[in-house]
């Protein structure tokens, strides 16, 4: 926290150029404050501002976004699931959130019938953390997730449920949930009978969480389907080594992971090497105010290399078959 | 061209005056070739002598002194301290031998943990070669930093000092590191050889030594023992390749000279 606003300090003292901010915006995740606004007109790269970004990139290093490279370090590693015990197919979708819950939902369902009608197989669909809404708004933070917010089951639940029904598909999706006046940060899995399946809620914050008003809950969520077991993990929840602990005692195959990530995309996934597991991601994409999300999601194989995935920022979704050989 | 030039010229004194000048120069030159080539011979017999008794070969033994906080997984340590602790981590201790005064063959190990989660083991060898040492072993360099220095008129004294044999200054080198992060979760290893160079300087304070170093890694070879994984390699230039494709790491390392 001190970190960041050391961090908005600095960058409104300094007039950088308006790429070099925004560059700086996609490296953290807690980068809440730079808005345009406060980005100078000056169009000089000189030795004064590389020193000064040199010394931000240490101070960004604060907001959690980095994993010790030893971890998700050296070259991709192959792996073979061309002969596997079990198969499952599953689509991750990288989506640009509004503020307007109707909206999102119905580019939700926009989504779902896209890849159903395309890839009949697909049995499970991933959307991102806080789908319905925002992941946080700057203005007014609580009162927005209160106002985005649903009891599970709920309208939107029902909602995703008859889709899930109608094309018989697990969707699995971020939201913000209200459960007696407590907000939580929520994932929820709605199986093809277009009931809830499972409901899990994020463990371990980032300050944004925390300025929603959101509540932590320390819970695990695992799931069997098709024989497959599926861990499920909201974003900042991947660096819980408590949740992590669990999901490798219990030798889960595949972690469903919904993202609202500023961060950039690295090459190997440290997840996937910690729990050694497929990891699915979902991300958001584009602004949301002032925070920019880069729209990096994908599948990635249990030694941590991206098997599909898109990068390019744009709205999307992948679909593949993955190959689970049983622990 | 002086003579053609002076048909122009109305004072044919200033060109009487330069002449001279040039032919002084010539001169002096001359008497510095023969004054640097006797010297070259005293330094050359020190140097010889020195290396009879020197006291620069030999073993040193030295640690990588922020490693230990290299624990980390996420957060402002995962960042700074993999970045200034050549990603070593955990207890870490470094043997070397200077084979000649400007060759040196070190060895680095370093076993820690992180996160709980990984157990990571590191060795490291390659050599160094130091720069100056190197010149003061080379007689045509030798002799041409001489001449230089002679014509900065410096004292004879500084001269024979400028080549008494040193072993420290800047270097630089080539290593190769084999790395095994095991996770003790899932019993899975993961395997990695990557060369990288080294470009540094090392202070020497009596037998205590100061190592300031900055490494490039090159590539990576990987591989784990996980089932159903083949082998593979790639260029790998960046502990943050997210970030930037190319970023060296540093390292700072104290250590005594046997």
């Amino acid at each position: 926290m001190v970190c960041n606003y050391f961090f908005y300090s600095i960058v409104t003292l300094l007039t950088f150029q308006r790429y070099e901010v925004e560059c700086l915006c996609k490296f953290t995740r807690n980068s809440i404050i730079v808005t345009k606004t406060e980005i100078g007109a000056e169009n000089k790269l000189n030795y004064k501002n590389i020193i000064y970004m040199s010394f931000l990139f240490i101070l960004i290093s604060c907001s959690n976004t980095f994993n010790n490279p030893l971890i998700d370090m050296g070259a991709k590693i192959k792996y073979d699931d061309s002969n596997p015990d079990k198969n499952i197919q599953i689509a991750s979708v990288c989506l640009k959130s509004s503020r307007d819950k109707d909206e999102n939902l119905l580019n939700i369902k926009n989504f779902i019938t896209d890849i159903m009608l395309s890839d009949k197989k697909t049995r499970i669909i991933l959307f991102p953390e806080t789908a319905l809404g925002l992941y946080y708004d700057e203005n007014s933070p609580e009162e927005y997730q209160m106002s985005v917010a649903e009891t599970i089951p709920g309208n939107a639940t029902n909602f995703i449920g008859d889709l899930a029904f109608k094309y018989n598909v697990y969707i699995c999706f971020g939201m913000a949930e209200i459960n007696n006046q407590i907000l939580y940060n929520s994932q929820v899995l709605i199986n093809p009978s277009g009931n809830i399946e499972a409901v899990h809620r994020k463990n371990n914050f980032v300050a944004f969480d925390k300025k929603s008003g959101f509540q932590s809950v320390e819970n695990y969520t695992i799931v069997t389907i098709d024989e497959i077991k599926f861990g499920l993990i909201i974003c900042a929840d991947s660096n819980s080594k408590w949740l992590i602990d669990k999901y490798s005692e219990n030798k889960i195959d595949i972690v469903l992971s919904s993202l609202a990530d500023m961060s950039l995309e690295t090459e190997i996934d440290f997840l996937s090497r910690c729990l050694n597991s497929w990891v699915v991601k979902s991300n958001k994409t584009g602004y949301e105010g002032a925070n920019y999300y880069e729209g990096h999601f994908g599948i990635y194989n249990p030694v941590g290399s991206q098997v599909a995935g898109n990068k390019n920022g744009k709205e999307g979704y992948v679909v593949h078959n993955i190959g689970v050989h049983k622990k | 061209m002086l003579f053609i030039t002076s048909g122009f010229i109305k004072n044919k004194q200033i060109i009487f005056s330069i002449m001279l000048i040039v032919f002084s120069l010539k001169l002096y030159g001359i008497e510095n070739d023969v004054t640097s080539d006797k010297l070259s011979n005293t330094i050359n017999t020190h140097v010889s002598k020195w290396n009879q008794n020197s006291n620069t070969k030999g073993m040193f033994i030295s640690n990588n002194i922020l490693a230990p906080l290299n624990f980390y997984q996420e957060s402002l340590f995962s960042f700074t301290m993999a970045f200034l602790t050549n990603m070593e981590n955990g207890v870490s201790i470094n043997l070397g031998y200077f084979f000649t005064p400007y060759i040196s063959l070190e060895n680095r190990v370093s076993i820690g943990t992180l996160s709980d989660i990984f157990f990571v083991f590191q060795y490291h060898c390659g050599g160094n070669l130091f720069f100056i040492n190197l010149i003061t072993q080379n007689n045509y360099l030798k002799n041409k930093i001489v001449y230089k220095r002679m014509k900065e008129k410096q004292s004879i004294q500084n001269i024979y000092n400028y080549f008494d044999p040193l072993d420290y200054g800047l270097y630089s080198g080539t290593f190769l590191k084999y790395i095994n992060l095991y996770n003790y979760k899932t019993e899975i290893h993961f395997f990695h050889i990557v060369p990288y160079v080294t470009f540094g300087y090392l202070f020497k304070i009596g037998h205590i030594l100061i190592d300031l170093r900055m490494n490039m890694t090159i590539a990576s070879c990987s591989w784990s023992s996980l089932e159903h994984t083949s082998p593979g390699a790639g260029l790998y230039m960046s502990p943050y390749p997210e970030l930037f494709i190319i970023i060296p790491t540093l390292n700072f390392d104290i250590g005594w000279k046997l």
